[in-house]
């Protein structure tokens, strides 16, 4: 270790076994450590502020508008990071929701779907395929009349039929 | 009651008390370094009493200002006294006072190579008013450094402090105490 460490260890007070070595081995080292040892704690009665300062010090601590809004500030914006995650965490709720209910809507009609016979399912579409046949002719034929036409008043070959 | 339980509290706690609006708390903060802030500037510009009651007030009103700002992982004195030490710098600039080539490097000192310190012996609150005599004779920085060192501060807060690296604070505070040294024997020769 050389004196430069040592010193760095000496005012910084560590009491390791190498400082010690070197300051018994050092004597510029040891008159140092002991300058420091005797002057460290040598101070005088404390010092105290008059009252009217400390009276000064703290209206200004009770009284300053820029801690105040501040704060204020400070309270609105935790505030709005509350509620905005309040509302994101419902929303995020909601869709998660939604989405599981639809899922299970979708897998209820789907196995709905499967337990229906494939023949059954053949003959619901045949006879809708059949009723659409027959609503097709019938609008078809619809224009066709079947009924004699009224007969002419003015006419008297018609009267006489 | 209340104000018991504030001083059981860290200063960190103090602080985000009195951010709540907690004025109390900014009290038991103040009631817990008005002391030793209001001493160490004492020290630091020995018979300077409007002066130091001026920075002392002036650095309060910063604190409460950038309270918001402070770091929790620093401590709290050290900054406190960094930013009295910025007041103080700012002070002597303005008024270019002759103390401010004190706060230059003032490398002119003595080197003692006294092996041991004869004073020791000698009562410690003559020896306390001696040593307050020999700390206003130093240079303005390895006064500082000392008072510091004193107050607890650690040497990476002091280089913080006086914006130099640690190994300049280090050699200051070793300046310090070999000027203090020789200036405590010179003054136990002249007592007899």
């Amino acid at each position: 270790m050389n004196c430069e460490n040592a010193r760095e260890m000496i005012l910084s007070e560590d009491s390791s076994d190498c400082i010690r070595e070197h300051i018994a081995a050092c004597p510029d080292c040891r008159s140092l450590a002991a300058g420091w040892a005797a002057l460290k704690d040598l101070k005088p009665v404390p010092a105290e502020p008059s009252t009217n300062l400390d009276f000064k010090i703290i209206s200004a601590a009770n009284a300053h508008p820029g801690l105040m809004k501040r704060h204020r500030h400070q309270v609105l914006v935790r505030r709005f990071v509350i509620y905005a995650t309040a509302a994101s965490c419902a929303l995020i709720t909601w869709v998660v929701l939604n989405t599981i209910h639809n899922q299970a809507k979708l897998e209820q009609y789907g196995s709905f779907w499967k337990n229906i016979d494939v023949e059954n399912e053949f003959y619901v579409l045949m006879s809708e395929l059949d009723f659409g046949i027959r609503d097709i002719s019938s609008e078809a034929y619809s224009d066709i009349s079947t009924e004699s036409p009224e007969p002419d008043i003015s006419n008297p070959e018609d009267l006489s039929t | 009651m209340e104000n018991d339980h504030k001083r059981e509290l860290s200063d960190s706690e103090l602080i985000d008390s009195f951010l709540k609006d907690e004025l109390s708390a900014f009290e038991a903060l103040y009631e817990r370094y008005r002391k030793q802030l209001y001493s160490y500037l004492h020290r630091l510009m020995p018979g300077q009493h409007a002066l130091v009651d001026d920075i002392f007030q002036q650095t309060w009103i910063r604190v409460i200002g950038q309270l918001h700002a402070y770091r929790h992982n620093q401590k709290f004195l050290a900054w406190i006294i960094r930013i009295s030490h910025n007041l103080a710098i700012d002070h002597f600039r303005r008024s270019k006072h002759e103390e401010t080539n004190d706060f230059e490097s003032d490398r002119n000192i003595f080197f003692s190579e006294e092996k041991y310190e004869p004073w020791r012996n000698i009562d410690s609150s003559e020896l306390s008013a001696a040593l307050e005599q020999c700390i206003r004779k130093l240079p303005h920085d390895q006064r500082e450094v000392f008072l510091l060192r004193q107050e607890n501060i650690g040497f990476k807060e002091i280089a913080k402090i006086q914006k130099c690296s640690i190994n300049t604070a280090l050699g200051r505070m070793q300046y310090a105490i070999r000027n203090l040294q020789k200036q405590l024997s010179e003054w136990n020769f002249r007592k007899g």
